[in-house]
Formats: structure tokens, sequence, C-alpha cells
């Protein structure tokens, strides 16, 4: 008999494990102009912050939630508790400072190894605040900046945060991006000085440990003229059996010929709603490099942007989804041409399996003064199993003759002539069959670093036993 | 008033506003325009009060009860045979708010070929036409339309229909000239082996503006579609083309394929494409491409050595498209018709 393959799901026992936070100072579960001020003081917010974020969440009463995309009838901001402070929180540049549970949970997840070894500097979240943060002293002496994003709000850096806070994603721009100006906590600030390149990267890493609870990050990260940064974020929660949210923004600005390279590896638990919003704004000549893998979440909802400012600026945009069991992934990307000669490249994989659903959805906008500009695309989903769904909802809108775009995109299974082709050469199916799919997510995995790429492959635990189909 | 046509089937972001159209200040439709044929022996033609064939339709359901409230009689055209002669229908619009309503039936193992000829009498006018299908087992159904319209003309064509095993449907439209045109088309291939063959060509020039929403909506096993569209945007002229493949669960060995391939020849067009695959079965294969924009630059410069100038090989390249799939008409008086309007 015809053994089925059983493509495995991932294997999260890794991140399961959580400590009790019965020490950690909680807002109350909902949102009210009380709950926001509440935070407001906590974070010891300048004044035109908390105006700020009351503003955002009377703009969070005034947007409905979107009438496309996933359900997120199970989120209820009513039992949303949106500030979570560890017990004994303070922002330190030494593990050995942070509270031993915390410090454990990180060791778990191998940061602290990873910086060691492989990492420029270090941010780590838990919950609502940071606990850890540090750079090297060679990358700190190059002029570039890494600190959690409170502290630049108050020290040297204020007028920098407020000139870019929610500049290029204003609350206004939809329902959880107000929500996110309101209830936001913890992130990280990046300045990379002109001219600088950051060699090895700099990662970020965010958990969210309270069951029930939200988690609201702002990332901004400034690399000045003609500079180079690779950031990677990492994020993993343990499953609950509650709702949890994840709200974060992440701002990037790249000055004229500059590179930035941002990595993304989501990993949160299947008890998730990721209504993350990621956007980058690339002036001349300069350069944004999207790679991002998503695993996790019960509901995604994540499109990162660029908007092409400046006359030659390019950006590349290589991701994999993976949806398994319960889970409802929609991902893409956004893409705004507003000047002339800009480019852009969208390379996507999306595996649908056990009932999962993916969904790949982008925007091209070509404006009328970006002359000479080109962008193209490729889409490929693979479908496991008969019980799961896989979409493709592209959009393209151009609005100059001097444009040249494609797009292609592919849905199917495992082809049949493929893996006899292979078995012919030797393998067996079972092989032919774990090559296939290994390698249809390669477009990520080879784009990010090899330990990076490793713990992707993890991620994805393929276990390929006998004949898919 | 204003009605909402086209909606796609699975929704994107609003900001982009192509999840359908909004069509302003749509005129009650009033009457029936004036329509010339001769039915060729084989097809029978009959005159309802409603249409007999429940389906979709690709506008949706504000275009239908638009076209229900002007209470025109529906011409029915049916055959059981293999009609080889031509039923041609040409349509007289003349500037008053007209409707049409026409069923299409092909009977199992029948074949019927039907040409409509959107021509218009005045610059300025409105007019909407519906056309239900339904084609038996094993049967074809072709449907060549052209459209020659007034230059204010606006223009909606409105299709739906149902496949029985095995049954084709071809759907061959041309745009060719008119303001404002609004198309849809739904096709239930629920059926196994059911198929849809749709090639669609479009010239747009001034302020023109076409809308489409094409649904390919596969149930039945093995079920096929193909959709091309190619056009050609001049001046300000703006497009808009939906076109949906929609894999159900149990459409084991389905193939969908959509192509579209717009030339732009002007800095103020504006074209927008949302080509959708939708899928809830792994046995499938579903492919779509888009290729948008001027022509490309090492066949100008060839061109150009060859002492052709740059003017005329735009001409010649638009007429080109337009011709590439007016070519695919099997009779050839149709598609001498067509060469003599682009000739115009």
């Amino acid at each position: 008999m015809k053994e089925k393959t059983r493509v495995e799901d991932i294997d999260r026992s890794l991140y399961d494990f959580r400590f009790e936070e019965k020490d950690a100072f909680k807002v109350e579960e909902g949102l009210t102009p009380d709950i926001v001020r509440q935070i407001s003081k906590e974070k010891n917010d300048p004044e035109w912050m908390t105006e700020f974020r009351l503003k955002s969440l009377e703009k969070y009463n005034e947007i409905p939630v979107p009438d496309w995309g996933p359900s997120i009838e199970g989120l209820d901001m009513n039992n949303i508790v949106t500030y979570v402070r560890p017990k004994d929180n303070k922002m330190v540049k030494d593990w050995e400072e942070v509270p031993t549970d915390i410090r454990d949970t990180f060791q778990k997840l191998g940061i602290p190894q990873a910086e060691r070894e492989s990492l420029a500097g270090v941010g780590a979240q838990f919950d609502s605040e940071l606990v850890y943060h540090n750079v090297k002293d060679e990358v700190a002496a190059q002029g570039v900046i890494y600190t959690d994003l409170e502290s630049a709000l108050h020290g040297e850096y204020a007028d920098m945060i407020k000139e870019h806070f929610m500049k290029l994603v204003p609350p206004t721009d939809h329902k959880f991006a107000a929500l996110h100006g309101a209830v936001w906590s913890g992130g990280s600030f990046v300045y990379v000085p002109p001219g600088v390149s950051v060699e090895i990267p700099l990662q970020s890493y965010f958990r969210l440990n309270a069951p029930g609870a939200g988690q609201f990050e702002h990332t901004l990260i400034i690399v000045d003229e003609g500079a180079y940064l690779h950031f990677i974020e990492g994020c993993s929660a343990p499953k609950y059996n509650v709702a949890n949210l994840h709200a974060g923004c992440v701002e990037l600005f790249v000055g004229k010929n500059a590179t930035l390279r941002y990595s993304t590896i989501e990993n949160w638990s299947k008890n998730m709603y990721n209504l993350n919003t990621k956007r980058a704004r690339v002036e001349e000549g300069g350069k944004v490099e999207w790679i991002s893998g998503s695993f996790g979440s019960h509901v995604s909802y994540l499109y990162p942007m660029s908007v092409l400012q400046g006359e030659g600026a390019r950006c590349e945009f290589t991701s994999v989804t993976f949806a398994g069991h319960g889970q409802n992934l929609d991902t893409g990307t956004k893409v705004v041409h507003n000047a002339p000669n800009t480019s852009s490249y969208i390379n996507t994989r999306s595996i649908s399996k056990d009932g999962g659903i993916s969904t790949f959805r982008s925007a091209v906008v070509v404006n009328k003064n970006a002359k000479g500009s080109k962008s193209a695309a490729s889409c490929e989903s693979l479908m496991v199993d008969n019980i799961s769904r896989s979409d493709t909802i592209p959009a393209m809108d151009i609005r100059t003759d001097d444009a040249d775009i494609g797009h292609e995109a592919k849905i199917g299974r495992i082809s049949d002539e493929t893996v006899f082709y292979l078995m012919s050469r030797g393998m067996s199916e079972e092989d032919a069959r774990a090559l296939i799919v290994r390698g249809f997510a390669d477009n990520v995995g080879k784009e990010l670093p090899l330990e990076y790429a490793v713990e992707m492959n993890n991620l994805i635990g393929l276990e390929m036993k006998g004949s898919i189909g | 008033m204003d009605v909402k046509v086209n909606q796609i089937p699975a929704l994107t972001w609003n900001w982009l506003r192509m999840n359908e159209l909004t069509v302003k200040e749509v005129k009650a439709l009033q009457g029936e325009s004036s329509v010339s044929y001769s039915t060729p022996a084989g097809i029978v033609e009959k005159s309802n009060q409603d249409f007999t064939i429940d389906t979709k339709t690709g506008m949706g359901e504000n275009m239908e009860k638009l076209l229900k409230e002007s209470a025109v009689l529906v011409h029915s055209f049916e055959t059981s045979d293999k009609v080889q002669e031509v039923l041609k229908l040409d349509y007289k619009f003349d500037g008053n708010a007209t409707a049409n309503a026409v069923e299409l039936k092909v009977a199992d193992n029948a074949e019927m070929t039907v040409f409509m000829d959107f021509r218009s009498e005045e610059e300025a006018g409105d007019a909407a036409i519906e056309t239900r299908y339904e084609i038996g087992e094993n049967a074809h159904l072709t449907l060549i339309q052209v459209q020659y319209l007034g230059d204010k003309f606006r223009f909606y064509n409105n299709i739906g229909g149902e496949h029985a095993e095995n049954g084709k449907f071809t759907l061959i439209q041309l745009v060719l000239k008119g303001d404002q045109s609004y198309y849809g088309n739904y096709s239930g291939l629920h059926a196994k082996k059911s198929e849809l063959e749709t090639k669609i060509a479009y010239m747009l020039k001034d302020e023109n503006f076409l809308d489409m929403n094409y649904d390919a909506d596969h149930t039945g096993k093995k079920s096929l579609c193909d959709i091309q569209v190619s056009g050609v945007l001049r001046n300000q002229s703006r497009k808009l083309f939906r076109g949906t493949i929609d894999f159900h669960r149990g459409c084991a060995g389905a193939v969908g394929a959509e192509m579209e391939d717009v030339l732009l020849m002007d800095e103020s067009v504006r074209n927008q494409t949302i080509p959708i695959i939708l899928c809830d079965e792994e046995d499938v294969s579903g492919t779509h491409g888009a290729s948008i924009g001027r022509l490309d630059e090492g066949m100008m410069f060839y061109m150009q050595s060859r002492g052709i100038k740059e003017e005329a090989i735009y001409e010649m390249m638009a007429k080109a498209k337009i011709e590439a799939i007016a070519n695919q008409i099997p009779q050839e008086e149709i598609r001498e018709e067509v060469r003599q309007l682009l000739e115009k």
C-alpha cells in the first residue's frame, strides 16, 4: 500500500516553555483613554507622546476592522492586556544582570550564544519592555547607535525620534497602526551614520510571555547616506488557550545610496494574532532588502511595504510562508514606485498543509513620475494536501507608460514528473519529495546568514516519509 | 443612481479601489434597442418574460437587477444541432438608455457560433446587454463580440453561464471604440472537463475607461480555463482587469491559466490589473502572468533601423495586438469586418 507522506508541523516544543508572570506589573484588560494615560505615565512619556497616544486611540475607535483578509473575530480587545512589565525590570547591558528566569528564557532561545558568535548587537524584549540591549564596542565606535526606543526618546536623539516616529506609518493608516500608536511599548532605535558599513548583523528578539497580552514594540531604523546594515528580527511566544496579539510597527529610513537588509524569522505561537506593520522609505540610489520567513501565528496580516522615494531606489522582497493546522497566514508585500528608474523584485513561496491557509497578497503601484521603473514578481504556492488552501491576490496599478512590469504566479502540487526524474537518477521517492519541498523554500534560506538558515530549516521541520499525495 | 458592479470573489486592500467599481449616475434602462438578425437553420428562437437559465454573472447581482427592472423580453436562441452558419446579431444602440437580454442554449453534442456586433447610431448614450448561456454535454458555444460605439457611449456587457460535462465556451471580445465600457463574465465550470477559453483585445484612447471582471469557477474535475487579455492604452485612457481562477475543493485535475499583455502608449494612461488564483484543491495547476509596458527597446531599434518612424511602429504594434486576437476568429467575414474597423 502506498504510504502517505506526512509533512510534520513545526516542532514548537522549543518555544512552548514559560514561567509565571505573577509578579509582573500589568494594566487592566481592554483599551480606554485611562489605560492609555496609565501606559504613558509608566513610560514617562514626553507630553507630545501622551497626546499622540490619545489621538491614536481616537483613530482606533473610528477606523473599522478590515473587511478583507482572515477573520479576527477571535480577537477581543476587551480581553487583551496592552502593557505588561516584567518584575524587577530595568534595561541592562549585561546578561548576568537580567533577572534569572528571563535570562533562562533567552538562553533557551539561544540569543546570548548567537550574540557572542555572530551578532554586532542584541536587543531582547520580554513582554512590553526591553530587558537587555547591547552593541559591540567596535560597532559603537563607528558611531552606530543601537538602543531601546524609550531611552532614545528622552536622550540626545529625542528630536530625531520625534521627527521620524510614526511618520511612515501614521496612526490613520489602518486600525492596528492606530492601536500601535496608542499603546506602543519597547522596541529599538538604530542609527547608522553616513558611510558606515556594519559588517555583522544586529538582532532584536521579541518574546511574549504573558497569556492574553499584546506586544506593541516599535522599531525605528535610520541608515544614513552610503551606509549598510543587516538587521534581524526574531519573535516567539509560548502557546496559550487565549488569544495573544502582536501589533508591532517597523519604520525604516534608508538614505541616499544606503542599503538595509531586514530579515525576520517569525515564529509566534498558534494563538497569536500577528497584525504587524512594516514600512521602508528608500532615498536616491538606496536599497531595502526584506527577507521574511512566516511560520507561526494563528492569524497573520503582514505586508512589508517599500516606498521608493528617490531616483534609482530599489527593493527586493523574498519570503516564505508555511501555513499548517489552524493557521491563516495572509502575507505579501506592497511597493510604491515614486521616483524615476526605481526597481522592485518580489520572490515568494507559500506552503499550505494540514488545513492551513496561506494567502499571498501584493500591490505594486508605479506613479506617474516613476518613469523608467521596473518591477518583476514571482510567487509560487505549493499545496501539500487536499484539506489546505492557498490564494494569490496580486494587484498592479501602473500610472505611466514608461514602466516595465512583469508578474507571474503558479499554484500546484509536487510534480510527479520531477519526482520520477529524480528517482530515475537513483534517489528514493521519499528523498526526492523531501528535496523538492526543501528546495521550494530555499529562496529565503539562501538569503539568510548560515546560522539563521539552519534555524529556519529546523523550523520547517519537514519530515518526509513515503510519498506525498 | 450609483451601482456597484464587478466585485472580485476575494477582496483586497480598499485603498487600491480595485475590489469593485461604483458606476456613478447610472440611468434607468428603458426599452430594448434595435437588433437585426436572421436565424440560421437549426437554431430555434423564443422570447420569454424572464431568464430561464439560473446562473451568476460577471458583473453581479446589481447589474442583473438593473436589467430586470427594464422588463425587456429575453430572446432565447437554442440549438440541438451542429450549426455551421453564424447567428449574427447586429445591435444598433440609439441615444436612449436601452437594455437587451439574450439566452444561448446549446444542447448535448451541439455547436453554435454567435456574433454580436455592437454599434451606436449616436455619439452618446447608454446601453446594457446581459447574455446567459447553457452548454450541454460535449457541446461548444462560441460567442464573438465586437464593440464599436460612439466616443461618448457608455456600455454594460454582462455574461454568465453554466457548462455540462465536456461543454466548452469560447468567448472572443474586441473592444475597439466607446467611452465607458463595463464587462463581466462568469463561467460555472461545474462539470467534468468543462472548458472556458477567453480571448479579449481592447484599444482605448482619449479618456476611455474599460472595467472588467472575469470569473472562472472550477468545481468540475479536469475543468479547464484559459483567459488571454491583450490591449493598448493611449492618451489618458484607463483600464482595470480583474481575472479570477477559483479552484474549489473537488476539481481535481483542473488547469487554469490567465495571461495579460498591455501596451502603454502615452504617459497619462493608467493600467490596473488584479489576476487572482484561489485554490482550495491540491491537484490543480494554476498560472498567471502579466506583461505591462512600452514597446521593447530592441524591437524599436530594429524597426527604426529598417526606416520605420516611431509613430508608425506604435500604430503597427497596436493594430497587431488586436489582430492577434481577431485572427483567432474562425469566420473570415468577421475577421475582415474587424480589419475594416481597425482601418477606420
